[in-house]
């Protein structure tokens, strides 16, 4: 529902459609309301005492971010990651909407689209490609999962 | 050296008001143990000094500067939290620099400082772990460790031992009674309900209730001459009995103080005994507790080893009157005999 406004003001800024900058935007867009959410209820979710602590020992603001707050969020951030990437990664959408349809914007899930009118009696193609494309997803997954383990707070606080 | 002045202290959440006019003086080098009941205000007033509560009004000075407004890291304190507050993603040895990198100190000098401190604790060997991989007595370790390191004037202790065994409790206050042998001319701020904690570690004791100061002295003074009937019932272990009525009324007063330990337990009454009927012993070896039933509520008396009185027995308790405390309408101390 929100494409078609979006598109109209792009087209109005001129600068922004059938960019790249355009669809990161988008995607960035669409991505935020759950980033905040889930980074938020996280983030509250760490010990006081931590943050406290780290005042104590004359760290600013900045630093308890960077230092204390920022690597404990890995797991979150993780997540997150995965799901946002499997997201953009599987979107036809968006991609069709905000990038022109040449040869350097067709993204891979408009290629695999392609192929369903150019090679229309070849299923085994479109399927056996379409299976390949699950090998990135898969390599992110598996560089990320050992984050999804709970139990990095271990240690810091009673009954850790 | 660092004395801390509290001068008419306020903090209010909103409309709730924690902490009442608190004035207290703590010298320089003083261990100073804050008890009283949960949700009295202790932990509250800790924070204060320690600047992670903003105080609604009065005044608190350390080393004779006026603090209110000094961001904690800037007030020459260290404290040690409840639960260590260890930060889970460091190693041991990250954990004690963290404090001396923020400070900006060479790096050969921070190494210099963490492995002293490791030695003092006898952390050496488990400098590079995480502190996942720490017994809850080497993070305590580690905990205090981080508020040496800082070289502060002045440590703050939030229950640090309420999270450890009975065992490992007992082990871990010598070493802090030992930590402030060492370290004399630290001033030693350090908040428990226990009052074991209390009596063993403190020069002086706070006892504060519903945020206000209830009576400030030595343990022994608090023992001995309590100043109201609330630290009368809330220092010593059991409780003592507070008995009004006609025993009170006896020696003029509104109620009668009289510790477990100087009641005894006699077949016949004489004067100035009180009547009941034993309704349950505990029996520990050491001591054994007997608690009676009388006509003024239920009474605890104290007595050395195993006792002979048993459950449902008539008995009559005597005070030792030399250790009777006599308290008037207002639950305050009377003076004299």
């Amino acid at each position: 529902m929100s494409l078609i406004p979006l598109l109209k003001l792009y087209n109005a800024t001129g600068f922004l459609s059938k960019t790249y900058l355009g669809i990161w935007l988008a995607h960035t867009a669409f991505g935020l309301p759950f980033a905040i959410y889930l980074l938020r209820s996280y983030i509250a979710g760490l010990p006081r005492d931590l943050i406290e602590s780290a005042q104590v020992d004359g760290a600013n603001d900045f630093k308890i971010f960077l230092r204390i707050v920022l690597p404990l969020c890995f797991p979150a951030l993780a997540s997150f990651a995965i799901f946002q990437f499997l997201w953009v990664w599987n979107d036809l959408l968006v991609a069709i909407v905000f990038l022109g349809s040449g040869e350097d914007q067709l993204v891979l899930t408009g290629k695999l689209n392609g192929l369903l009118g150019s090679r229309g009696g070849n299923w085994e193609i479109l399927t056996a490609s379409a299976f390949v494309t699950i090998v990135v997803p898969l390599t992110v997954f598996f560089a990320l999962q050992r984050y999804f383990v709970r139990g990095l707070l271990a240690g810091s606080v009673k009954g850790g | 050296m660092a004395d801390i002045k509290l001068t008419k202290l306020n903090k209010s959440y909103g409309s709730v008001h924690i902490l009442k006019d608190v004035s207290l003086d703590i010298k320089s080098g003083e261990f100073m143990v804050f008890v009283g009941p949960s949700g009295c205000g202790k932990s509250t007033l800790l924070r204060a000094i320690c600047g992670l509560e903003a105080i609604s009004s009065g005044q608190l000075e350390i080393d004779h500067a006026v603090v209110n407004e000094v961001p904690p890291s800037k007030r020459g304190i260290a404290m040690v939290f409840q639960s260590y507050a260890l930060y889970p993603h460091m190693s041991v040895y990250e954990n004690i620099s963290f404090a001396l990198e923020n400070q900006g100190l060479p790096k050969d000098e921070i190494r210099k400082k963490v492995e002293k401190v490791g030695e003092l604790l006898q952390l050496t060997p488990y400098l590079a772990r995480l502190p996942k991989a720490l017994s809850g007595g080497q993070r305590q370790r580690v905990a205090i460790g981080r508020a040496i390191v800082r070289g502060a004037k002045v440590f703050l202790f939030d229950e640090p031992l309420s999270n450890l065994d009975a065992a490992l409790r007992v082990q871990t206050r010598m070493e802090i009674a030992k930590l402030k042998r060492d370290m004399p001319n630290t001033t030693m701020v350090y908040v428990t309900h226990d009052q074991v904690e209390a009596m063993t570690l403190a020069d002086r004791i706070v006892v504060l209730q519903a945020g206000r100061i209830e009576q400030v002295g030595t343990p022994m003074e608090l023992y001995e001459k309590p100043g109201n009937t609330f630290v009368a019932g809330f220092i010593g272990s059991p409780k003592m009995n507070l008995i009004a009525g006609a025993p009170a009324e006896r020696i003029k007063c509104k109620t009668m103080g009289v510790r477990p330990e100087h009641l005894e337990v006699v077949a016949r009454a004489s004067a100035g005994t009180i009547a009941g009927v034993v309704e349950y012993t505990e029996v520990l070896g050491s001591d054994s507790f007997i608690y009676v039933k009388t006509d003024y509520g239920l009474i605890t008396a104290r007595e050395n080893g195993k006792t002979a009185v048993k459950n449902g027995d008539k008995v009559h308790l005597k005070a030792t009157d030399a250790h009777v405390h006599r308290f008037d309408e207002n639950g305050k101390r009377i003076e004299g005999k």
